[in-house]
């Protein structure tokens, strides 16, 4: 027969793992969950009621210098599969940078699409990304069909192709427009880690 | 009571546990002590607000964010940008963190980048505001802004700064200053005299012209003035200053990566003169292979290059240049004794942080070291930075995506009077030879190219080879009947065997063809002086000096006639 000590504390113990999880702060308030948010701070959910047959978020920052080296390409990417039933948002990670911040970096990069906040990184651990730019691809299910590089440009840090090898994107949205298995991409990102995923 | 006892044992370990993160780990760098001192010196001079850098690293909360990008930009060495190796050659300016300075980074960010305590914090972060060298003499900018675009390839552009100065200055230095962009990734600063880089900038549609070939401008003579982000000054070495003419255009040479926006592109430069006259006079050398001819595929692709010391000097600074392919430089010396110095080391090139290294001391090669040289290129799909996918042979040539080696010395005679010594000695061993192979070069990519084959005619002519300078002449004007300049290198054969006829109809025919060029409006000038005949003499001499006020050749001429002119 256990002892009352042992039963409280059996009985207590997911009161304590709640209590001591609510003084980690920083830890919880990472935790998966949706956190998408409008530059208007209210709630997001680009999924809901989407006519799509994508949703492509590509996922910035506003000093990233590669993140912004792309943003003609996305131009580009977003005049070809736009028309094609391809929705393309703009997620900036980055709590620190505010929808002023953001607005503006849209009107310099003539960013096609609209932009979303994800302070709390919850979507962005959802799309699986790990640095600006790299980019999640969805179908309006909410099923994760890629994720990663925008083409093979950067094979490192101080290694750029003067033009792609292999768009590693574009055949990932071709595919899946098509209704085929989308390909992985076929090498690392290269650009600016969202820190905070793995603190 | 033994309940909650074990209660409060399993709420402290289970807190323990969830907050050990939050806790910086026993002997962990911190941002205060330990890595504020590194960023603060070797970052925050391109990483401050307004600096050349995308982003600041001026703070904490700045850093801190990056952590983990900079471990792994200074574990490869990315950053900070600094090509050669150390111990061979020292230079002003190294910009290399230790392996300690690396590891501590590694570390901090692994820790979680904690700040630390606040009285650690002995260091603040500093970089240069306003001129470094002072206020300028003179501040020049280009015309008018060029627009580079959003995105695309790297654009190489030459930019004319026509005729800044108002009479004969000494340069001493010269601080180049992109202004707000980002988009400069490095510059030279050259002079031109003649006009040439002006007329190819008015053929134009948008300011400045492509490529790298500078029509004429050229490094000043004694100074290399090269800018990356982050560079100094570039201050001549004591006793040195160069002599810039005036109405001398200065023509800036830019490489530029588009940045993902449209970018204005109009940098400003500070010229610094001297009154002093110079006492030293530097001789720029080159060593260079024009005969580049790389294979698709070829991994481990060499060139070498080398020249014999005919007297004592100075090597004070060194600029290599290679193109996309350039993998591996070394250069170093062999002295007479046998030893060698290193002279520089540079184990994976990168075009985009090219430029001149000044040596902290001056390098003393007595008479008789060899300086040598040997690059290396990669020209496989190994290679991201190939300009061709999937690769192609490359050749010699001026365009980025052809390929250079080039060794580029700056050297002082330890004895001023020995200078002309030099001068000869690397004309005929290199000089000379090298400007026959370089235009055979260009003629192989393009054999009509009539303009290159003058100019190998005038090289052949210089070393005497008078039977070859004609035949490729006469090849030059049966390609190019309206070029002016094969008539007149044809005129200066002609003199040469004293045939005065058609020395004289040659020279006629040149300024036929191009009444702009001051060189052959000066020789038909004086040619016909001699001939007696004056009036005609001062007509065209008078137009050499109207298109070249600096030529001093034409302003004698000029004097000489109208004095044979008067009654």
């Amino acid at each position: 027969m256990p002892s009352p000590a042992l039963q409280a504390t059996r009985a207590l113990l997911p009161l304590l793992l709640a209590v001591a999880g609510f003084f980690h702060g920083h830890a919880v308030a990472v935790a998966e969950e949706k956190s998408l948010i409008h530059l208007d701070g209210k709630p997001a959910d680009p999924f809901a009621r989407s006519p799509a047959k994508l949703l492509a978020f590509v996922f910035a920052r506003t000093d990233c210098p590669v993140s912004n080296v792309y943003a003609p390409e996305i131009q580009r990417l977003h005049q070809e599969f736009a028309p094609q039933g391809v929705e393309f948002w703009l997620v900036y990670p980055d709590r620190d940078e505010t929808p002023e911040m953001i607005k503006r970096h849209l009107a310099e990069f003539k960013y096609p699409c609209a932009a979303l906040r994800d302070p709390g990184l919850g979507f962005t651990k959802r799309a699986r990304v790990n640095m600006t730019p790299e980019v999640a691809l969805f179908r309006p299910s909410g099923e994760l069909l890629y994720h990663g590089r925008i083409d093979d440009r950067y094979a490192d840090f101080g290694k750029v192709r003067p033009a792609p090898t292999c768009r590693d994107l574009s055949i990932a949205l071709a595919a899946a427009l098509a209704g085929k298995p989308v390909p992985r991409a076929t090498g690392p990102a290269t650009g600016c880690f969202i820190e905070r995923l793995h603190p | 009571m033994r309940a909650g006892v074990v209660v409060a044992i399993v709420f402290s370990v289970l807190t323990g546990v969830l907050s050990a993160k939050e806790r910086p780990r026993p002997n962990a760098p911190t941002f205060n002590r330990d890595v504020a001192p590194i960023v603060f010196t070797h970052c925050v001079g391109c990483h401050h607000p307004g600096g050349t850098a995308p982003f600041s690293l001026a703070t904490y909360a700045d850093v801190k964010k990056r952590a983990k990008l900079i471990a792994r930009v200074t574990g490869s060495r990315y950053m900070p940008p600094w090509l050669p190796e150390p111990g061979h050659g020292k230079f002003i300016g190294e910009r290399r963190l230790s392996d300690d300075e690396i590891a501590t980074l590694d570390r901090w960010a692994k820790a979680g980048a904690p700040q630390g305590a606040a009285p650690d914090l002995k260091v603040k972060p500093q970089w240069p505001d306003g001129w470094q060298l002072g206020t300028p003499d003179l501040v020049i900018t280009l015309p008018e802004p060029f627009w580079l675009p959003a995105g695309g390839e790297d654009v190489y552009r030459n930019f004319v700064i026509p005729g800044s100065i108002d009479r004969d200055r000494f340069l001493r230095a010269v601080e180049f200053r992109p202004g707000p962009t980002t988009a400069i990734h490095h510059a030279f600063v050259l002079l031109e005299h003649t006009g040439q880089a002006r007329l190819r900038a008015a053929s134009q549609t948008e300011p400045g012209f492509p490529g790298m070939d500078t029509a004429g401008a050229g490094s000043p003579e004694g100074m290399f003035l090269s800018w990356q982000p982050g560079k100094q000054a570039s201050e001549a070495p004591p006793g040195v200053a160069t002599l810039v003419q005036a109405n001398t255009d200065f023509v800036l040479q830019l490489h530029m990566q588009p940045t993902g926006k449209r970018e204005k592109i109009q940098p400003t430069v500070a010229l610094y003169f001297t009154d002093q006259p110079p006492t030293r006079a530097p001789f720029i050398a080159l060593l260079r292979s024009v005969d580049i001819d790389i294979a698709a595929g070829a991994t481990d692709y060499a060139i070498e290059g080398s020249y014999r010391l005919p007297v004592d000097v100075e090597l004070v600074s060194i600029l290599p240049h290679l193109h996309y392919l350039g993998k591996e430089l070394r250069a170093w010396a062999e002295l007479p004794d046998g030893s060698r110095r290193e002279l520089l080391w540079i184990k994976q090139w990168d075009f985009n942080w090219q430029g001149d290294y000044r040596f902290a001391e001056p390098e003393l090669l007595p008479k008789g070291s060899t300086i040598r040289m040997r690059y290396t290129y990669d020209n496989s799909a190994g290679n991201p930075r190939n300009p061709h996918q999937p690769p192609r042979r490359v050749t010699y040539g001026l365009e980025s995506d052809d390929e250079m080696g080039e060794l580029w010395l700056q050297l002082i005679p330890r004895d001023p009077a020995e200078r002309e010594v030099l001068k000869r000695d690397y004309i005929a061993a290199v000089g000379l030879p090298d400007s026959i192979s370089w235009a055979r070069a260009m003629l192989r990519k393009n054999p009509k190219d009539a303009a290159r084959r003058s100019g190998l005619a005038a090289s052949l002519l210089s070393m005497g080879k008078v039977d070859e300078a004609k035949a490729e002449l006469e090849q030059a004007v049966a390609d190019d009947p309206a070029l002016a300049e094969p008539h007149h290198l044809l005129a200066h054969l002609y003199v040469r065997q004293n045939d005065v006829p058609r020395a004289k109809a040659a020279l006629q025919r040149s300024v036929e063809l191009d009444g702009k060029n001051f060189k052959s409006q000066n020789d038909f000038g004086f040619l016909l002086l001699s001939l007696g005949e004056i009036d005609r003499a001062i007509e065209h001499l008078e137009k050499a000096v109207a298109l070249n006020p600096n030529d001093g050749l034409a302003q004698r001429n000029l004097a000489r006639a109208r004095a044979a002119k008067k009654p």
